[in-house]
C-alpha cells in the first residue's frame, strides 16, 4: 500500500502519494471537503485490495458522491495516463463482478460515458470550477456512482437490498441509502498500525463493531499468515461475533478459508480451564506454560492478567504468539489486559470501545484521547440524538441531571458554540449522509405524544394509532420497520404488551414478536420489548412508552438509548398529568432542535456542575446496596429492629433505580410512620 | 361444528363456573398448535392466561372459543371449525377486583411477567429440552433475579398432569373401528395414547360432560357389542 497522509476530519480521505505538483490540488480539496462538508475520497487505486497497482503514479482519482468519477492526470504522459485510466476502469469492472454488483450497474460501457471524467490538472482553473462540472444531476445515475465508490472504497453494499433504481418514498430513502464509510472510519480499516495499541473509540451507533470486522479481514487476508483475535469480555457477545464472521467473510467475497483456532480466533477475554482455545487468556496461559487461573473473590481479571504479565517477564524472550489482537468493548477490561495482549503480540493490538456505556459515566475525559474518535453516529438522524441527549441529561429542565465539559461534547460529536460570556451554550452535530436526501422534508424526527386517563389503556390506544399511521403514511414499511419499548419496570407494563400483542394483529395484520420472550428478533414480526434488549438494534420507527419520566439515572440512561434506536422517527407515548411540569420546557427544547437544528442550553453555574457531579459519583460507585442503606439507617439512626422492613419497603418502591435523596426521604417517611404504628406493615 | 358459546352456568350437575372467551385468528393461532409434550401444554397454559385478559374481538372475526371450566374439575376447552380439545387447568381461578386472577399451589397471583419468563424459559431457552443440567438452570436462575416466582411456578408446572384429550371428526381417514370417524384421543405420548369410539358426533358439551365427575358417566362398550 502507498504512503499516504494521514488527514484529519471525517469528511475527507486521502490515499496517494503527495507530491510537489498534487500537493496544492489535495490542499484545495480537502478545503472544499470540509468547508462544504462533503464526503470526499482522494486515492490512486482501489482501497482494501494490494493487487491493483498500476504503473503510472501522477494520478489522483477523486471520488465524490453524486459527482462523476475523475481521473486528474498531473504528469507529462497523456498516453500513461490513458493506460492508467483503461487499467482502472478495467479493474472497477472486475471489483463490480465480484461484489454482485455487475447485473444492477451493468458493464463499464454502459456507465462510463456518464460518470467517468479525466482531465489534466491544468485544464481547470480551481477545484470549485471543476466540482461543477462534476455534478451527476440523474438521480438513478447518482445511485450507480455512489455504488462506484462503494466498490473503490471497500464499503461493500448489499446491492440486491439498496438496488440502483431511486427510492420513491421516505423510509425506502433511508433504508436504501447506499453507505460509505467516512475518513475516519476508512483510515481506521487501511492504514498500516503506526503505533500498538491503536485505540478506537465512539458512541453507541458509529459503527466500530462492524468496523473492526474490516479490519479483521483485512488484516487476515493482508498476510497469508497472520494469526488474528477478536476478542470482548461478554461470552455471549463472543459468541455472536463467532457465528458472524463466515457470513461477512462470504459477503466480502474473500477467498481464504478461515483457520478456527490457527490463524483466527474469536473468543471471550477468560475461557476455560478445559478447553485451551476457549479464551484468549486460556490460550496465553496455554501456550506459555502459565498457571490458569478461574475466577474468585481474590482473583478478578486484572489480577490473572497482571498475574500472567509477571510470568511472562519471567521469560527469555518469550516469542508472541499472534499477530494481532482486535478488543471490542474495551470499557470492560482492566488496563493489564490491554498490557498482557501487547506482550504477546507482534504486530498490533486494536482497542475499540464506547465513549460513555452510560451518559453518566464521569469516565468520558479519560477515555477521549483514542487514536480513531468516532463522533459521528450513523444510526440516528442528527436531531433525534441530540434530543435523546438532551432529555437523557435533563438539559431542558430546571434542575440538569449531567453537563460535559467542552472537550467532552466535542468528543461526542457536538459542535460548541458559546454566547454570553461562555453562560449560554449552542450545540448542534454535522449532517450524516444517511439522511441527506430527507433533510428537506422538515419531518420532526421525535413526537411527544401525550396521553389522558388511564394510562396503559390510553397508551395501547395510543400506540395502535402510530402503528396505523407509520402503516398509512409509507405504502412499503414492513412489520420489522417498527421497535415498541416499554421503559417502565411494573407489571402493568407486562399486561400492556400482552394487550398489545393480541391487539395489534387484529387491526393491522402484523404479527407481534415479544423479545422479552424470544430473546431475538423475529423476521416479519413487529418488535416489543422491554429496555432490556434492545443494545445494537435499530428500526427505522420506535414508540417509546412510559408513564412518567422519572430522574433516576438507570432510567434517563434507557430512555436515551430508546430514543436512539430510531433512523427515521421516534415516538414517546406518555401521561400528559404526571409530565405536566416538565413537559412544556422539552417540548420547548424539541422545537428549537427542529426548527434551529441546535440544543440552546444555559451553562449549570460552579455549583449546580458540582452537585452534579457529585451525585454522580455517589450513584456510580460500587457500594452494595446493603451497605448504601446501612449508611443512610446509621445516619438516620434507624433501630435495627426496623431496618430489614424499611429495606424491603425502599428495595419495592425503588427496584435498582435508586437515588440517595429519594431513599433517605422514604425511610425517614417509613420509619416515622413504623414508631407510630409500634411496628406495623406499612 | 358450533363453538362453545358464552355461558357461565351452561352445565348440569353441581355449580359450574364457565368463562368462555371467543378467539380472532391470531389468538386461535397461538392455542391451536398440536400439543405433543409438557412443553406443549405449558405454552398453552401461559398463552391462555394471556388471552383471557384481553377484550373479545368483533362476532366476524370469531374463529374459535377457549372455555375454561371450573367446578371439581378445572379445565380449558379449545374449540373451533375443525378440533376440540382439552387441558388441565391446574391453577386456582378467582375474582381479582372484577378481573379474572390466577394462582399454582405454590405460586401466589401470576401476572403477564411471570408468564412471560415461563414461555421465554420453555419456548426460547427450551428448558426442558436441555440434557445438561446447567443448561437448564442457568436461565431460571436468571429468571429469578427478575422474577422471583419463575422456578416455583415452572415446577408446579412440570409436576402437575396435564389431562389433555381431544375429539376428532375425522371422516378422511375413518377406518372401521381402528380408526372410528368420531373418536376421542386421551394423552399425547404415542406410548400411553389411547383412542375410545364414539358411535355419533360428540357435541362440545359432551366432553364438558365427559370431564365432570358430577355429571352421570358415559360409558365404553366394547366393540364385539356394536354393529360394523
Amino acid at each position: 500500500m502507498p504512503e499516504s497522509k494521514v488527514a484529519s476530519g471525517s469528511f475527507f480521505y486521502l490515499q496517494a502519494p503527495e507530491t510537489q505538483e498534487s500537493h496544492d490540488l489535495i490542499a484545495e480539496i480537502e478545503r472544499w471537503s470540509d468547508e462544504n462538508k462533503t464526503q470526499v475520497y482522494v486515492v490512486d487505486s482501489p482501497l482494501g485490495d494490494s493487487r491493483y497497482e498500476y504503473a503510472y503514479k501522477q494520478v489522483l482519482v477523486i471520488l465524490i458522491p453524486k459527482r462523476k468519477l475523475t481521473f486528474i492526470n498531473y504528469g507529462s504522459s497523456e498516453s500513461q495516463f490513458s493506460e492508467y485510466v483503461e487499467d482502472f476502469l478495467e479493474d472497477l469492472g472486475t471489483l463490480s463482478d465480484k461484489y454482485r454488483y455487475r447485473d444492477a450497474i451493468g458493464r463499464p460501457r454502459k456507465w462510463r460515458e456518464r460518470l467517468v471524467a479525466s482531465f489534466r490538472s491544468d485544464e481547470f482553473s480551481s477545484f470549485e470550477n471543476l466540482e461543477q462540472a462534476l455534478r451527476i444531476e440523474n438521480a438513478r445515475d447518482q445511485r450507480v456512482g455512489e455504488l462506484l465508490i462503494s466498490l473503490l472504497t471497500g464499503s461493500i453494499n448489499d446491492v440486491a437490498r439498496v438496488r440502483v433504481d431511486v427510492p420513491e418514498n421516505r423510509l425506502d430513502k433511508v433504508k436504501r441509502k447506499i453507505l460509505l464509510f467516512d475518513g475516519e472510519q476508512t483510515r481506521f480499516i487501511y492504514l498500516k498500525p503506526n503505533k500498538s495499541p491503536t485505540r478506537i473509540q465512539g458512541l453507541s451507533g458509529t459503527g466500530k463493531t462492524e468496523l473492526l470486522f474490516h479490519k479483521l479481514k483485512e488484516l487476515y487476508v493482508g498476510e497469508d499468515e497472520a494469526r488474528v483475535v477478536l476478542t470482548c469480555h461478554n461470552k455471549i457477545l463472543a459468541d455472536n461475533l463467532r457465528r458472524r464472521i463466515p457470513d461477512f467473510f462470504d459477503f466480502m467475497k474473500v477467498e481464504q478459508q478461515i483457520k478456527w483456532n490457527e490463524r483466527l480466533w474469536c473468543v471471550h477475554a477468560w475461557g476455560s480451564s478445559s478447553a485451551p482455545n476457549s479464551g484468549t487468556y486460556r490460550y496465553i496461559c496455554f501456550k506459555y506454560g502459565i498457571p490458569f487461573m478461574s475466577w474468585s473473590k481474590s482473583t478478578p481479571f486484572s489480577k490473572v492478567c497482571e498475574v500472567a504479565l509477571e510470568f511472562l517477564s519471567r521469560l527469555e524472550s518469550p516469542e508472541p504468539i499472534f499477530d494481532y489482537i482486535l478488543i471490542d468493548e474495551s470499557q470492560d477490561f482492566p488496563e493489564s489486559f490491554f498490557a498482557l495482549c501487547a506482550a504477546v503480540t507482534r504486530r498490533a493490538v486494536y482497542i475499540a470501545g464506547d465513549i460513555f456505556q452510560s451518559i453518566f459515566d464521569d469516565s468520558i475525559v479519560r477515555s477521549i484521547s483514542p487514536d480513531f474518535l468516532l463522533s459521528k453516529v450513523y444510526r440516528t438522524d442528527p436531531r433525534t440524538l441530540m434530543f435523546a441527549h438532551a432529555l437523557g441529561m435533563g438539559l431542558f429542565e430546571d434542575t440538569k441531571l449531567r453537563w460535559l465539559e467542552d472537550e467532552e461534547w466535542k468528543a461526542c460529536g457536538y459542535k460548541v458554540e458559546k454566547t454570553n460570556k461562555g453562560q449560554e451554550y449552542q450545540l448542534s452535530r454535522e449532517p450524516i449522509r444517511r439522511f441527506e436526501d430527507i433533510e428537506d422534508e422538515k419531518k420532526p424526527s421525535v413526537e411527544i405524544c401525550e396521553v389522558g386517563g388511564r394510562f396503559y389503556s390510553a397508551a395501547v390506544e395510543e400506540t395502535i394509532r402510530l402503528v396505523r399511521k407509520i402503516i398509512e403514511e409509507n405504502p412499503t414499511v414492513t412489520p420489522e420497520d417498527v421497535g415498541i419499548i416499554l421503559l417502565d419496570n411494573n407489571s402493568a407494563v407486562y399486561e400492556f404488551a400482552d394487550l398489545l400483542q393480541q391487539l395489534v394483529p387484529r387491526e393491522t395484520g402484523w404479527e407481534v414478536n415479544k423479545a422479552y420472550e424470544t430473546k431475538q428478533k423475529t423476521p416479519g414480526s413487529l418488535f416489543l420489548s422491554n429496555r432490556n434488549n434492545v443494545k445494537g438494534l435499530e428500526f427505522p420507527y420506535v414508540i417509546c412508552v412510559t408513564e412518567k419520566i422519572t430522574n433516576f439515572y438507570s432510567y434517563r440512561n434507557a430512555l436515551y438509548m430508546t430514543l436512539t434506536r430510531s433512523f427515521l422517527q421516534s415516538y414517546i407515548v406518555l401521561s400528559a398529568e404526571p409530565n405536566k411540569k416538565i413537559l412544556p420546557s422539552i417540548r420547548a427544547g424539541l422545537d428549537m432542535i427542529n426548527s434551529d437544528g441546535c440544543i440552546k442550553v444555559s451553562r449549570p453555574d460552579d455549583e449546580e456542575r458540582a452537585r452534579i457531579n457529585t451525585t454522580i459519583k455517589v450513584s456510580g460507585s460500587n457500594v452494595s446496596f446493603y451497605d448504601f442503606m446501612e449508611s443512610i439507617f446509621n445516619s438516620l439512626k434507624v433501630l435495627p429492629l426496623f431496618r430489614p422492613k424499611i429495606m424491603e419497603v425502599v428495595k419495592t418502591t425503588f427496584g435498582d433505580n435508586w437515588e440517595e435523596a429519594e431513599v433517605i426521604e422514604t425511610v425517614e417517611f417509613v420509619y416515622e410512620r413504623m414508631q407510630r404504628g409500634g411496628g406495623e406493615e406499612v | 361444528m358450533k363453538p362453545l358459546s358464552l355461558c357461565m352456568n351452561g352445565c348440569k350437575g353441581a355449580a359450574v363456573k364457565r368463562f368462555s372467551f371467543d378467539l380472532d385468528a391470531y389468538q386461535a393461532q397461538r392455542l391451536f398448535s398440536p400439543i405433543r409434550d409438557k412443553r406443549g401444554s405449558i405454552s398453552l397454559w401461559m398463552n391462555s392466561m394471556k388471552i383471557m385478559s384481553v377484550n373479545a374481538p368483533s362476532p366476524r372475526d370469531v374463529v374459535a372459543t377457549l372455555s375454561l371450566v371450573v367446578s371439581k374439575m378445572s379445565r380449558l376447552f379449545l374449540c373451533s371449525e375443525t378440533k376440540v380439545f382439552s387441558l388441565n387447568f391446574p391453577f386456582h381461578v378467582y375474582d381479582q377486583n372484577g378481573f379474572i386472577g390466577f394462582k399454582s399451589r405454590n405460586c401466589g397471583d401470576i401476572d403477564s411477567r411471570v408468564t412471560s419468563e415461563i414461555l421465554s424459559l420453555v419456548d426460547s431457552f427450551q428448558v426442558l429440552e436441555k440434557s445438561d443440567v446447567y443448561g437448564f438452570s442457568e436461565p431460571i436462575m436468571d429468571s429469578c433475579e427478575v422474577c422471583p416466582d419463575s422456578w416455583v411456578l415452572l415446577r408446579d408446572l412440570m409436576l402437575c398432569e396435564d389431562g389433555y384429550l381431544r375429539y376428532d371428526n375425522d371422516l378422511a381417514r375413518a377406518n372401521g373401528h381402528l380408526h372410528p370417524r368420531h373418536h376421542v384421543d386421551f394423552f399425547y405420548t404415542g406410548s400411553s395414547t389411547l383412542k375410545v369410539g364414539s358411535a355419533a358426533q360428540f357435541e362440545v358439551e359432551d366432553l364438558v360432560n365427559l370431564c365432570d365427575v358430577n355429571t352421570e358417566c358415559l360409558y365404553f362398550v366394547p366393540s364385539k357389542n356394536i354393529g360394523t
